[in-house]
Formats: C-alpha cells, sequence, structure tokens
C-alpha cells in the first residue's frame, strides 16, 4: 500500500489503518515511514498558515519545522475526540506564529518606543514581510488582529464562536475584524483578480503535471 | 433575518454559507433565496473574494521535509534491568572520580600563578604609564 506524497514521491506504509490519529499512534513508537506520512499530508497547509500570518517564507519554514518537532514531541499524548488532527497541527502552527508576531511587536515597540501608539495600520506596515505572493503579501498587509480573524474564520474556517474564544473577543468585535480585513483585501486585491485568478490555474496545473 | 443583517453576514463571513454562524445559516440562506434581487451584488463581490482567496498552499521545499523527518526523536532503546544498572555505576564512578580529582590532579604552578598575578590591577597604572612614555 502507498500513499501519494508531495512532491510525486510515493511513501511506504505497512498497510492497516492509515488515518491521521493512527499515524500519531506510530509516530509516538518513532516510526519514520509514519512521520513522512502524516508530515507530507499536512505541511502545504501548514506553510500555507505560516506564510499568510507571518509573510516571510524562510520564517514560514521555520514555524513549520518547529510545528513537527512538538507533534513529533506530543504525538503519544493527542488525544482523539478533542480535534481532528489537522485541526490540532493547524494550531500548534497558528499559536507558533501568533508568539513570533507578538515577538516582532515586541521588538518594534522596544526599538522605536515613541511610535507606540502608532494605529494598527501602520504597525502592520512595519512588521511587514515581502513573501513574493500577492495575495499572501495582501494579507499581510491586514493589522495582526485583522489577519488572525481572517486566518481562523476564513482559512481554517472555525466557526464564529470558537474564533472569538482563541481571539478572546465577543463575536461582536471578531466579526467587526472580519468585515474590515475583508474590505480592505477588496481594496487590495480586486483589481487584480483576473491575473491573479489565472495565474492559480497555472500553478494547479504544474502541481498536477509533477503528480502525474 | 433582515436586509442590514444578512449584509453584514456577507461582509464579515463571505459568500459561502460554510462559513456563516451556525444559528443563523439557514435563515440567511432562505433570506437569499427570498429576495435574490436584494444583496445580489455584494454577494457577488465577496464571492469573487473567496475565490481570490483560495489559493494554493505552498509546495514545501525538500530540504523542509528533511529537516522536518531528521527531528524526528530516535525511538528509545529498551534496556530493561540495565537502565537501573548503568545510572547506579555511573554514579559511583562519578563520585569515586570527584573524590580522586583532589589528588590527582596536578598541583597548581606556583609560576604560572605569579604571572597571572603580576596583570592584575595592571589597568589602573596602565594609562599613566602611556602618559608618562608619550
Amino acid at each position: 500500500m502507498a500513499d501519494k506524497g508531495l512532491n510525486g514521491f510515493r511513501v511506504r506504509s505497512r498497510g492497516g489503518d492509515q488515518s491521521d490519529e493512527a499515524l500519531l499512534g506510530r509516530i509516538a513508537q518513532g516510526d519514520r515511514d509514519a512521520a513522512r506520512l502524516l508530515m507530507q499530508r499536512c505541511l502545504p497547509r501548514i506553510c500555507g498558515i505560516a506564510q499568510r500570518m507571518l509573510g516571510d517564507p524562510a520564517e514560514a519554514e521555520d514555524v513549520a519545522q518547529e510545528t513537527f518537532i512538538r507533534v513529533w514531541k506530543a504525538a503519544g499524548r493527542f488525544e482523539s475526540g478533542r480535534a481532528q488532527v489537522t485541526t490540532w497541527i493547524s494550531r500548534i502552527a497558528i499559536n507558533l506564529c501568533y508568539d513570533r508576531l507578538r515577538k516582532r511587536r515586541e521588538v518594534l515597540m522596544d526599538e522605536m518606543p515613541e511610535r507606540a501608539d502608532e494605529t494598527p495600520d501602520q504597525e502592520a506596515r512595519l512588521t511587514r514581510r515581502e513573501s513574493g505572493n500577492r495575495v499572501v503579501d495582501a494579507v499581510n498587509q491586514l493589522p495582526e488582529r485583522q489577519r488572525m480573524a481572517m486566518e481562523l474564520v476564513h482559512f481554517q474556517e472555525m466557526s464564529n464562536i470558537a474564533a472569538a474564544e482563541i481571539m478572546s473577543v465577543s463575536v461582536e468585535a471578531l466579526e467587526s475584524l472580519l468585515a474590515r480585513g475583508r474590505r480592505k483585501l477588496k481594496a487590495l486585491l480586486m483589481d487584480q483578480a483576473g491575473d491573479l485568478i489565472s495565474s492559480y490555474h497555472s500553478v494547479a496545473v504544474a502541481q498536477e503535471g509533477v503528480e502525474r | 433575518m433582515n436586509r442590514e443583517r444578512m449584509q453584514d453576514i456577507l461582509e464579515a463571513y463571505g459568500a459561502d454559507p460554510a462559513r456563516w454562524p451556525e444559528a443563523e445559516r439557514d435563515a440567511a440562506q432562505d433570506f437569499l433565496l427570498d429576495h435574490p434581487e436584494i444583496l445580489a451584488e455584494a454577494h457577488a463581490l465577496e464571492a469573487e473574494l473567496d475565490a481570490l482567496l483560495e489559493m494554493p498552499d505552498p509546495q514545501p521545499s525538500e530540504l523542509l521535509q528533511h529537516r522536518i523527518l531528521k527531528s524526528l526523536p530516535q525511538p528509545g532503546l529498551v534496556w530493561g534491568w540495565r537502565a537501573p544498572v548503568a545510572a547506579a555505576a555511573a554514579l559511583v564512578i562519578g563520585v569515586f572520580a570527584g573524590f580522586a580529582g583532589g589528588h590527582i590532579a596536578p598541583q597548581s604552578n606556583d609560576a604560572e600563578a605569579i604571572y597571572a598575578e603580576a596583570f592584575s590591577g595592571f589597568d589602573e597604572d596602565w594609562t599613566d604609564w602611556l602618559g608618562e612614555e608619550i
């Protein structure tokens, strides 16, 4: 039995239960094939989260690696029934990104105390990194809390109640963050809509070609 | 559900009902079905943004995959009764070496100590001495 992973690699597997939870159980015993399979299933999603939240591809890779180091360590303690494995891994990545954003903000405030009262928009500009992807860059131009709200509700498709709980805000405040975030994204992206959608098709076709 | 709330939902959550608040989802869908002309433009606009945000996830590099797999801890060795015995042996050897060390270690070299002591407190006089020379 084999599972097709990233870059078209075939992954050897021992047969039997190939669910994410079963893989975690095997990873806890040090099973390298299970680790490879789970990594290949989840890594693109984790890289996507980290790139959107941090905007910096190199930093996103560091977060992806740190995420899986934590997954390997905690694999044996995963509580099935509380969340899906992919949701759990995504939450680890989001937390790591959030920590990095907070550290960036602290560094900026230390370096420029006189600018501590600047508006969120200016703060976002100060912490922004260029990724080379227009949508990632647009998302990265959002102030941190709008970006977080978009990541949780739009990209991770969490319920508004769960997202509001994670962000420690009311549902009304969450909706306000989302609406402002989407308004800004429309302003940043809508004039390039045609180009962007055709570029997605090109990427999708190229990826299919690699996997074939 | 009314027009104002429907507009708020579209602007916050986009055009896909799967992302709408669960408690209001059915009512919102019914509202749009019953009033297709109302908010049609807003719905189309939000659907366009949703499409733009449907970007493919990045393809991780092979180097990153390699780094991640390398970080997988090696499975622990099964030592059984040997582990506590090895720990006890290490403790005994460590204690013995600690006591013996005081006698085994070479005595400090007096000449080296004098040489090192000669430089302590040197900083204070250094500038004066330089000043006299210049």
